[in-house]
């Protein structure tokens, strides 16, 4: 025989059970746009029921309910994946976003890049081959090469600050890194310490994931779960950044690259005695594009430099002057041989670049110094000879038979061409790659607010129910006291 | 598959985001009326364009350089018909001096030699553009000048066999592609090619040296000096005939030369229309097509945008 009150008991536990849940249910929709919150649920257990003996011997009678635990709808398994995905989609829509802007520099769609500054070149060295006597005609080679120059050098210039600003970002990303590991360190503390009585933190879970979030657009991560709830952090190489509640602080160290002088990094930890090598995630990416994208292109722009130093002189050489006289170099600097080893400018002491010493010579810019330019050849009998001209409009455009040191078997008009369209295909390929992840990353992305996603139908639906059983439970309770008050007004 | 609110409103996002930039794409084409816009729109495209701008810009310098050498050419062959027409007038006053005449007659046609010997230098030192035509690679040079006191004329331009330089006085025009061949790409007739060898010592070209002689033998014919006689003007009538010879091949030379450029003129004209058509057709951009695509686009855009308004607000909230 049960306790006369007990039903009252019961109805308290499943009224206050109803609130509870409705609660959840209202924590669920405040939150429903909380950035990396997943939807919770109350989990209802009935009470140990009580041995009652009938008539027929022993039974068991319910004694209401109770919460169990409050959980969060979450997948680890999906979570792993989306930080996966979240990191490789990460590598090439940054790689996208970079080169959008290299690509910028080689654009010669609207003739204003290099290849114009080639063919306004090729076309003054053309008219000057006409009309060799003109001074005019001799100006305006000597500008239009001016022009190619200053061409080649503000490209260059674009890269390397290209490159510098790649340098800048991993800097501040390093640093979000550092931030990121020790909010997810001190997180790691508190959830072990709140789930050391078996609670579930789910509200810090959540955090705790989102900030994991925020690392995986940075670097690829590997993450597990200790058994005290504690995740363990580790990113490519090896480096563990978050164990427990420590965190590793990752250290930036700050270099020139030679001989094109844009800033890198260097990124070390634990005192600098290990280096870190990002995979994937923006920081690998932006590593990749300025080491190899960007310095590669530098190396393209330092070969048509060189060629210009080496070959073009070379055969502007052969010609005469105005004078009629054996000429010297078009461009650097008079007297120079740059075809010699020693005259190399990247293997100097201090090294620099082939474009950086690359300029019209200046004593082409001296009274009659347009006089120096070799229009005629070398067995010219008047100054109206163009011969030597031609020969140095067609090295721009032919291609050579012997192969140069700079630019193998091209011209510089037809290097550049494939520089142009190397670059093209490279774009192209980060803008598929990038469309490719995000088609991905979002069917991941998708899946896990199918998991853990707060629907509001789902929410309104649960909210109608638990408000229709804590009623229930209310009448219960009010039909209860009037049997009691019946039993108590027996006379 | 669970639903979310959330996961209808980032699809929707997603899609409006792509719809959006395939308008922008397509605006950008049209407004460019290109297709390659950069060379990721098309890698290979893009690196033929740039062929094509080359052979552009490559047939508007040699365009360039025909219309100039058709200038320089014509300018050499009206020159040369002056030079042609006054030798020929200088044979007839040499013929009249022939038959017997008064001694101050032939006094005259001195005189009238030695004139027309003026409008050969005249005609000799034609300019185009400021530069003598018949001078040689020296074109800023006047090429011929008489001495006033012995009439004397010099040839100061170069010409080819100069010092042994075969081309010392060719000057080029190049009108196609590739290395300079002198024969092809010459445009000019130098001093010698036009009056005659020079001579290495005192630089007088022969017609002038001729005609200098013919003078001379006009005065000296009055005083019988140096035995001259009519028989001596007779043969200097065949020495006319053969320099006036030379100069009317040097003149047909000119002319041909002239045609053959005129038709590499109207050819290049041709070449630039192809290359024109080249360039639109590798780009491949098509109005009509272009317009439709941007059709499509709109209508995509505007079913996105109205599903979106019409599902996205609903909830069962709407219904409590």
């Amino acid at each position: 025989m049960g306790s006369t009150f007990g039903g009252l008991n019961i109805m308290t536990l499943g009224m206050s059970a109803q609130q509870l849940s409705q609660n959840t249910t209202g924590h669920n929709v405040a939150n429903a746009s909380t950035e990396g919150y997943s939807r919770q649920t109350v989990n209802l257990v009935t009470t140990t029921p009580q041995q009652i003996y009938t008539a027929n011997g022993m039974s068991m009678a319910g004694t209401g309910v109770t919460t169990a635990s409050i959980t969060r709808a979450r997948d680890f398994l999906v979570d792993t994946q989306y930080w996966q995905k979240n990191s490789t989609k990460n590598y090439w829509s940054t790689q996208g976003d970079v080169l959008a802007k290299v690509e910028s520099v080689f654009n010669d769609t609207k003739n204003t890049g290099i290849q114009n500054a080639i063919e306004l070149f090729h076309t003054a060295l053309g008219t000057l081959a006409s009309d060799a006597s003109e001074d005019s005609a001799r100006t305006a080679a000597r500008e239009a090469a001016n022009a190619l120059v200053e061409t080649l050098q503000t490209s260059g210039n674009n890269l390397v600050s290209q490159a510098n600003d790649a340098s800048s970002r991993i800097d501040t990303q390093i640093t979000q890194v550092n931030s990121l590991s020790k909010q997810i360190a001190a997180l790691n503390k508190q959830i072990v310490s709140q789930e050391a009585t078996g609670a579930t933190a789910n509200d810090l879970r959540d955090q705790r994931d989102k900030l994991v979030d925020e690392l995986s657009v940075l670097t690829e991560v590997n993450v597990s779960e200790e058994k005290n709830g504690s995740y363990t952090v580790i990113i490519s190489g090896g480096v563990s950044l978050v164990q427990g509640d420590h965190a590793t602080d990752l250290t930036v160290e700050h270099e020139k690259n030679t001989p094109y002088g844009y800033d890198t990094t260097k990124v070390t930890t634990l005192n600098g005695t290990v280096n870190v090598n990002f995979k994937n995630g923006s920081i690998a990416s932006l590593t990749d594009l300025r080491d190899t994208t960007i310095n590669g292109y530098l190396a393209d722009l330092d070969n048509l430099a060189q060629s210009l130093l080496q070959d073009f002189n070379t055969q502007h050489k052969q010609g005469q002057t105005k004078d009629l006289t054996a000429a010297d170099n078009f461009f650097g600097v008079t007297g120079v041989d740059y075809t010699d080893s020693t005259q190399d400018p990247t293997t100097m002491a201090s090294p620099a670049s082939w474009l950086s010493i690359l300029k019209v010579n200046e004593k082409f810019y001296e009274t009659n110094g347009v006089n120096l330019i070799a229009a005629a050849s070398a067995d010219a009998g008047g100054t109206a000879d163009g011969t030597n001209a031609t020969e140095l409009k067609n090295w721009l455009v032919d291609d050579p038979d012997t192969a140069s040191v700079s630019l193998g078997k091209n011209s510089l008009s037809s290097y550049y061409a494939s520089m142009v369209s190397g670059v093209g295909v490279q774009t192209q390929q980060a803008k598929n790659m990038t469309t490719n992840q995000t088609v991905i990353f979002d069917s991941v992305a998708t899946t896990r607010e199918s998991v853990s996603g707060v629907s509001m139908d789902e929410e309104l639906s649960n909210m109608i129910k638990f408000q229709q059983a804590y009623g229930a439970c209310a009448k219960m309770l009010a039909t209860m006291d009037s049997m009691l008050e019946f039993l108590i007004n027996i006379r | 598959m669970r639903v979310t609110n959330n996961m209808m409103s980032t699809q929707f996002l997603s899609g409006y985001q792509t719809s959006l930039s395939r308008m922008s794409d397509i605006q950008e084409k049209i407004a460019a009326s290109k297709n390659i816009n950069r060379p990721s729109d098309n890698p290979v495209g893009a690196a033929r364009s740039l062929q094509f701008t080359a052979a552009t810009s490559a047939n508007e310098l040699f365009t360039q350089n025909a219309n100039d050498a058709i200038s320089w050419m014509k300018t050499s062959d009206t020159n040369l018909s002056a030079i042609v027409t006054t030798v020929t007038n200088i044979k007839t006053a040499v013929s009249s001096a022939i038959s017997a005449n008064p001694t101050s007659s032939y006094d005259a046609i001195a005189k009238q030699v030695d004139q027309m010997m003026n409008e050969l230098v005249l005609a000799g030192n034609a300019q185009v553009g400021g530069r003598y035509v018949f001078s040689g690679q020296s074109d800023s040079v006047e090429p011929f000048t008489r001495d006033e006191t012995t009439g004397v004329v010099t040839y100061n331009g170069t010409y080819n066999g100069q010092s042994g330089v075969a081309t010392a006085g060719t000057i080029t025009m190049q009108i196609v592609p590739g290395d300079i061949n002198t024969s092809r790409d010459k445009i000019n007739l130098d001093g010698s090619e036009v009056f005659g060898a020079i001579d290495t010592t005192t630089g007088v070209p022969k017609i002038f040296q001729d005609l200098l002689t013919i003078k001379q033998h006009l005065e000296d014919i009055q005083t019988g000096a140096n035995g001259v006689t009519a028989d001596t003007l007779s043969s200097d009538l065949g020495t006319l005939d053969t320099d006036s010879d030379y100069i009317i091949s040097a003149q047909t030379t000119v002319g041909a030369r002239q045609k053959s450029y005129q038709t590499i003129l109207e050819r290049l004209a041709v070449d630039a229309t192809t290359i024109d058509t080249d360039a639109t057709n590798n780009d491949g951009f098509n109005v009509a097509k272009a317009s439709i695509e941007s059709q499509l686009a709109q209508n995509a855009y505007n079913t996105l945008l109205s599903v979106g308004a019409n599902v996205l607000p609903k909830s069962l909230a709407d219904y409590l």
